[in-house]
């Protein structure tokens, strides 16, 4: 069961290039996260998948069906959650989930025990019977995802999801797209969080400027660079790290940090180098990571 | 029921209620104050007030009332669906555009019903007119009323949220002050007619006055208008919401 994105292209009214050529395809069983600047076209993405938004060409293919020709066959097999919250003022979280379950056909106690589910597993079930007007952003994002995903349709489309969201309940939101996919729907999920995608999801779809730059699987980039981040005032203490394997350095006034990228060779030499620093109180403290999608994403999109 | 045009309209029905719990019974107070305060407030401006008069006060009472209802409040509404993402997300939901449109109508429909139930008690206290309940003016009310919150819709899905503050602003002051609703016709220049007999608002008090009040001649032409308006503003807004950016 996939979902293919032949082509695609959409301009706006305005000549805003919303996405150029885009060619993908998601299968069940698959977190892919969309990853991108703002304004790069993921939510143009969503919005043609579940019909909101008329490509200009190209087309998007669902168990043999174009999604651009059927909306109605779309909305019926596509879970939405929006970027913005659901409309929440004046009702409860439990009575909002309820709306959405009736609205999928699903009503009395078996709405009921479905909406009792999804907020235990989400943790909010102490909030069920307050209203939505009286909730923190992140609650209210929290019961925006429990409206989408309740009743999950084949298709879950979800757009910045975690915002707002605490630590503790970004990870059950996950844990539970986990679930999701491994019972065979497929995700599709907008984001700003980096590391979020490299822990949890199983592929990510770069978008620049509408294109997909880069579609790859997440825990696949290049590790045989780290990345040496040195927090100090003094920037001075940069002409000592003159190891040959340093590929890069930098120095951030604003933020008072020195960042290298290293070749692995040479990791030993610069930790080295700097814990002697923090001995003369050169260096206040250090950071050392492993190539990350942040590293290919801010190369990806410098490269461009 | 998977492929109908009524898809989902129980559940949306049930979630607008659950919304809007609060706010439809104070716009269904604010109907009924202003239904009162119409009635009894207009009646001020005249000294005399002849049978006519207060036949045209008091079906023009119940017309303000209903495009009170439709052309602003209704209007207003929805407009703030659209700033605030309901609109949107609405249209990502499993349901027929008709369903997103027929529960709006009938919601904002039945919240307006007390204020003109109230505005026929308060023109029988007032003026002691006869009012003839039928399944015609049963009917003329529905459809006007129908017709009037469809217009509000069109104003909001069509235009931008601060150009409909404005257009239902003067709808609402060209009806109350220019236009034969709440006095004869006659009291106007001729070259008016050609104006006023495009748009519902007159043909409809005409309606009103024809079927519950038993005053002048039931005319179809005054129903087709109506109806017209219906027929137009309901695909205008099944369009608007239906229409893929």
């Amino acid at each position: 069961m996939n979902l293919e994105i032949n082509s695609i292209n959409k301009t706006y009214k305005n000549n805003v290039r919303a996405n150029c050529d885009i060619t993908i395809s998601f299968k069940s069983g698959e977190i892919v996260a969309l990853i991108g600047h703002n304004g790069a076209g993921k939510t143009t993405l969503l919005n043609q998948i579940i019909g909101n938004v008329r490509p200009d060409g190209g087309d998007i293919i669902f168990e043999g069906k174009s999604l651009i020709k059927n909306s109605k066959f779309a909305r019926q097999n596509i879970s939405m959650m929006t970027q913005l919250h659901a409309p929440l003022t004046g009702v409860t979280v439990s009575g909002a989930v309820k709306s959405i379950l009736r609205i999928r056909g699903i009503k009395g106690n078996e709405a009921d025990n479905y909406t009792d589910k999804i907020l235990l597993d989400l943790d909010i079930d102490k909030y069920k019977n307050i209203s939505g007007d009286k909730l923190s952003g992140g609650l209210r994002r929290l019961t925006s995802f429990a409206m989408a995903t309740a009743m999950p349709q084949k298709i879950i489309l979800l757009d910045e999801p975690t915002n707002d969201v605490d630590p503790t309940r970004r990870k059950l939101i996950w844990r539970y797209l986990k679930n999701l996919a491994s019972n065979g729907h497929i995700v599709i999920i907008v984001t700003h969080n980096l590391l979020e995608v490299e822990q949890y999801a199983d592929r990510y779809v770069m978008l620049d400027k509408g294109k997909v730059i880069k579609d790859g699987a997440t825990g696949a980039e290049d590790n045989s660079t780290s990345t040496l981040i040195i927090y100090t005032d003094n920037k001075d203490i940069l002409d000592n790290f003159n190891f040959p394997k340093i590929l890069e350095k930098k120095y951030n006034e604003k933020d008072g940090e020195i960042s290298m990228i290293l070749d692995r060779d040479e990791i030993i030499n610069c930790i080295n180098l700097t814990l002697e620093m923090i001995k003369d109180k050169k260096i206040s403290s250090y950071r050392l990571i492993p190539s990350s999608l942040e590293t290919v994403y801010g190369d990806m999109i410098n490269e461009k | 029921m998977k492929n109908s045009i009524f898809l989902g309209l129980d559940g949306l029905l049930n979630w607008s209620i659950t919304r809007h719990k609060y706010i439809l019974p104070s716009f269904s107070i604010l109907q009924i104050i202003l239904a009162v305060a119409m009635v009894y407030g207009l009646a001020l401006f005249i000294y005399d007030i002849d049978e006519i008069s207060a036949i045209y006060l008091s079906s023009g009472t119940i017309v303000m009332g209903i495009i009170s209802v439709g052309c602003v409040l209704c209007a207003q509404i929805v407009s703030e669906t659209k700033q605030n993402g309901i609109f949107d997300y609405q249209r990502s939901l499993p349901v027929s555009r008709f369903s997103i449109i027929l529960s709006d109508l009938i919601i904002w429909g039945s919240a307006a019903l007390p204020g003109i139930i109230i505005s026929i008690i308060a023109v029988i206290s007032r003026f002691g007119i006869v009012i003839h309940i039928s399944i015609t003016s049963i009917f003329i009310i529905i459809i006007s009323l129908a017709t009037m919150i469809l217009i509000g819709f069109t104003v909001a899905y069509y235009l931008k949220p601060n150009v409909v503050g404005m257009v239902t602003q003067l709808i609402m002051i060209i009806s109350l002050l220019f236009s034969p609703i709440t006095f004869p016709s006659d009291r106007l220049p001729n070259w008016t007619f050609a104006i006023y007999n495009i748009f519902p608002f007159v043909p409809i008090s005409n309606l009103i006055r024809a079927s519950l009040f038993n005053f002048g001649v039931f005319n179809f032409a005054n129903l087709f208008n109506v109806i017209g308006w219906f027929v137009i503003c309901l695909f205008l807004s099944v369009y608007s919401l239906s229409k893929k950016q």
